[in-house]
């Protein structure tokens, strides 16, 4: 156990130098970052002028050094925009994000879980059907015109919820449903084929040739193997919508770094840019370390290697 | 007279067995949902072929006498413009049919692309195996947990909108997903039956390859295909909402729903009807996937029967 979290830990620490070279050269991909900065009309002098004040025009190993030590203690200059230290906007708009996407995460998992179970459990019921709709609804629907939708229907005919901002307890609602349909439907139907699976096992037509009943066999054998497998997706699926929030955030105009991000890309900040995309990555890769070692107290196979 | 093949009618022996073929439009036309997907995504498509026979006004054409005109079945409504006008007075529905382009467009070369590279880093990754399949398959997996649309969003905001550079993007940004399918493929074809059996036999690495390894290799890959092109398709409008794709004269599903979204409360329809083009080509799109995955992976299938 202790050889497997070790290889994860060091693989996560692989991963972050991974997303650091993405992210530093992610705003060199047109080969000027100067020009890509900056607004159209700038003129050439300006364009030198901000390249050497950045850096720009140093060799591209001593810039990806500079960069990389620098972004390791939290240091990413200073927003374009804002003229302020990149780091504090990002932690600023990081609370908002986090609490929309545990929402979300909440609704889809609340959703998804026991109706997948049951699905699983019941092929073709009435649930069943219900939870495979949910699961092609989730993959056809794009969040952002459902979105959309939900405010025309909602917000405007019903007023039920605020078109957009945070105020008020029922604000969160929206986006927070609107960023989780994807992964609510992507967990039914994992949910639903992997206890499908299980339930086809030797190990369950063992407990069911014992004369246990079938709601102790659904409990004690079922449902515990098909949790092991909903651990992983659902982090992967945390920081899935953590990318999504970009889009949410925007039709919202909830004040989380979805929007930040979208608002920062719209006039070129790149260097809160960087910001936004390396946090992000960071709390997936901490995540990821966490399902894993939730994986090895959940999976006997791995905790007794 | 013990001879068991004597004892079979006659026709039974002659009959051959069915075709690949047969068996494969048999299988389809037994599933119906299959068959509305196949209908569905086959819309889409006569749209963007005949999109200039079809559409009663040139969708770049603006009039602004009819701007901002209701659907044909509101009030005020009228057929010359079956789904209402933008606020530029250009016809939605010409608008959607064109957009149909766009996204098959960018789902089609993306897919291409990405199906391209994945192929050969998955084969290199599957067939060389040891260290470089290390090195690969950290790169995907450090690519796999990143929050792809944050990234995405970022990358297409440095390089500009281009219809070029959006295929460009998901083309590259997507190879993972296909490399990863087939590796693990290839890992598992190695240790079939037949392949020992075609080495046993002295077959050289190339015919492994071409003959046995890559005929397997279409169905599973197809599939991933039908669904990543769909997810492509969501993603370009999710570009297009933030006004990152294609260039904003563009008639595009995502450009729609971005040009209509500031009048979301007033004039629903412009930003909400272009958004159904979307769910009517992804829902085709996924229902021709699963049933794609149900067709050509005969360990479902026989689960199914």
């Amino acid at each position: 156990m202790r050889r497997y979290l070790l290889s994860s830990l060091f693989q996560s620490v692989i991963v972050l130098l991974g997303v650091l070279f993405l992210v530093f050269f992610m705003v060199r991909l047109t080969g000027d970052p100067a020009r890509a900065m900056l607004a159209r009309e700038a003129t050439p002098e300006q364009v030198a002028e901000f390249r050497h004040r950045m850096g720009f025009d140093r060799p591209l190993v001593v810039q990806f050094i500079d960069f990389a030590s620098r972004a390791i203690f939290g240091d990413f200059g200073n927003s374009l925009n804002y003229r302020l230290p990149a780091l504090p906007l990002v932690l600023e708009r990081l609370p908002y994000t986090l609490y929309l996407a545990s929402m979300a995460l909440v609704m889809a998992v609340a959703v998804a879980i026991p109706l997948g179970l049951i699905g699983g459990a019941n092929p073709n019921s009435t649930l069943d059907l219900i939870g495979r709709g949910v699961g092609l609804l989730g993959q056809t629907v794009p969040t952002f015109w459902l979105a959309l939708v939900m405010i025309v229907v909602f917000a405007v005919w019903l007023r039920w919820f605020p078109t957009s901002g945070s105020d008020g307890a029922t604000a969160i609602i929206m986006p927070a449903f609107a960023l989780s349909l994807g992964t609510m439907g992507r967990l039914v139907r994992l949910t639903r084929s992997s206890v499908l699976e299980i339930m086809g096992e030797d190990y369950i037509r063992t407990a069911r040739s014992k004369g246990l009943a079938d709601r102790l066999i659904f409990f004690r054998h079922a449902l515990k193997n098909a949790a092991i497998p909903l651990v992983s997706v659902t982090t992967i699926q945390f920081g899935y919508m953590l990318g999504g929030s970009v889009i949410i955030e925007s039709v919202f105009a909830w004040p989380g770094l979805g929007r930040l991000a979208a608002d920062s890309i719209a006039i070129r900040d790149f260097p809160l840019v960087q910001a936004i995309a390396f946090f992000t990555s960071l709390i997936v890769i901490a995540l990821t370390v966490l399902s894993d070692l939730l994986y090895a107290l959940l999976d006997p196979r791995i905790r007794y290697e | 007279m013990n001879n068991p093949v004597a004892a079979l009618p006659q026709s039974k022996l002659e009959e051959a067995p069915p075709s690949r073929w047969q068996t494969f439009s048999r299988l389809f036309l037994r599933d119906k949902t299959g068959l509305f997907g196949l209908f569905l995504f086959g819309l889409v498509v006569f749209a963007a072929i005949f999109a200039p026979v079809l559409a009663p006004h040139d969708p770049l054409e603006q009039d602004l006498k009819v701007s901002r005109l209701p659907p044909a079945w509101m009030e005020k409504g009228n057929w010359d413009y079956p789904l209402g006008t933008d606020k530029n007075g250009r016809d939605l529905f010409s608008r959607v049919l064109y957009g149909s382009r766009v996204s098959l467009t960018v789902g089609f070369f993306g897919v291409l692309i990405s199906g391209g590279i994945g192929l050969l880093v998955g084969l290199i990754a599957g067939y060389v195996r040891g260290k470089v399949d290390t090195v690969i398959m950290t790169v995907i997996n450090v690519i796999l947990a990143l929050p792809y649309l944050l990234f995405v969003v970022v990358i297409a905001g440095v390089l500009g909108r281009s219809l070029l550079n959006v295929i460009l993007i998901f083309g590259v940004t997507d190879s993972p997903i296909f490399a990863r399918v087939t590796r693990g493929e290839v890992l598992r074809l190695r240790e079939s039956g037949f392949v020992e059996s075609a080495i046993s036999i002295g077959a050289s690495r190339w015919r492994i390859l071409f003959d046995h390894i890559l005929p397997n290799l279409i169905g599973p890959l197809l599939t991933v295909a039908t669904f990543e092109m769909s997810a492509m398709i969501f993603y370009e409008a999710g570009l297009g909402f933030l006004g990152l794709s294609v260039p904003p004269q563009v008639p595009s599903w995502g450009n729609m729903l971005e040009a209509g979204r500031q009048y979301i409360t007033i004039y629903p329809w412009i930003s909400t009807l272009p958004g159904v083009a979307i769910v009517i080509c992804s829902l085709g799109m996924n229902l021709m996937g699963d049933w794609l995955r149900d067709v050509l992976d005969p360990r479902l299938r026989r689960a199914k029967n």
